[in-house]
């Protein structure tokens, strides 16, 4: 069929194609760096954690709403709308990864100190034995 | 007619003015809100930690004051507040974690000076046994001490079991009277 068109048609066809290529592009999720940073720092969020975290759940579900939002905005054409919500979600995300992460830091510094305590004890005790047998 | 349209537009009028000044009070609630989160992030004893993200959040928290004067209620104000308030928030969190990672390295100190102090421990005990002439040559050691029946014999230069729980059952001693 691309034989039977003349070079005037051939040329506009092909600038219709770029041009609706172009606006599908425009529409998709990863036109936006903003919402591809979103994306990212949810997934590091949730690879942390933080979903299971109480501390952090609400933020990761403001980040996904947030992204869910984002994406519709961008649907619709609304960039600067989309970039707005992206960008929420993406602080959204990054808090609830440290939240994550605070939380962990803090159970691991509880864990530490609670076997070093048995630890001591134990020492505590073996001394105690190794003193008594000494004295006899 | 003339006098119903005037009355039309006035009241049209005044309800978008209401509404401004309705998400313009939002926004000021929102602002103090925002404030509120960077001053608490400031008094976190670790606030220096996180220097990078206490500048970043200043900054955001400048933008939406701007913003929310310069253009209020408008959607580029709510998402200027809205992200200062989580850049507060981040700093807080940022400063908090440095405090945990630090109080971590030293739990961890007194971590390794417990394990120390317990190896040292295990490593004087079977010379404490060797003087009472207890049999140290692999050979069950049963209550091995008169009177200190309530310690299980172990055989002499094994390594105190590393398992806390078996420990606490060769270990169970009495408390100090």
């Amino acid at each position: 069929m691309w034989t039977y068109l003349s070079r005037l048609e051939r040329c506009l066809t092909l600038v219709g194609l770029s041009a609706l290529l172009g606006g599908c592009a425009s529409l998709g999720g990863g036109a936006l760096p903003e919402m591809g940073r979103a994306r990212t720092a949810l997934r590091a969020a949730e690879e942390a954690g933080a979903s299971a975290e109480p501390a952090a759940q609400m933020y990761v579900a403001l980040a996904q709403e947030h992204l869910e939002r984002a994406s519709g905005r961008l649907a619709v054409g609304d960039r600067a709308g989309a970039v707005g919500l992206a960008r929420r979600a993406e602080l959204d995300a990054e808090v609830a990864l440290l939240a994550a992460r605070e939380t962990g830091l803090r159970d691991a510094v509880h864990r530490t100190l609670d076997d070093t305590g048995q630890i001591s004890d134990e020492a505590a005790k073996i001394n105690e034995v190794a003193r008594r047998r000494a004295g006899r | 007619m003339r006098g119903v349209l005037v009355a039309v537009m006035l009241v049209v009028g005044l309800t978008g003015c209401a509404g401004q000044a309705q998400t313009g009070s939002r926004q000021d609630h929102a602002v103090a809100r925002a404030r509120a989160a960077m001053d608490e992030a400031w008094a976190e004893p670790y606030a220096s930690s996180a220097p990078g993200a206490f500048a970043a959040a200043s900054q955001a928290l400048e933008v939406a004051e701007s913003l929310a004067r310069t253009q209020p209620g408008s959607q580029a104000a709510a998402d200027a507040i809205y992200i200062a308030e989580r850049m507060a928030e981040r700093a807080r969190l940022e400063a908090r974690c440095a405090a945990a990672r630090e109080a971590l390295d030293a739990a961890r100190v007194q971590h390794a000076q417990a394990a120390r102090s317990l190896e040292e421990a295990q490593s004087r005990l079977p010379r404490a046994i060797g003087a009472l002439d207890i049999p140290g040559d692999g050979a069950p050691a049963s209550a091995t001490v008169p009177g200190e029946s309530h310690v299980p014999g172990w055989r002499t230069g094994t390594a105190w079991p590393t398992d806390v729980k078996e420990r606490a059952t060769v270990a169970d001693l009495p408390e100090e009277d």
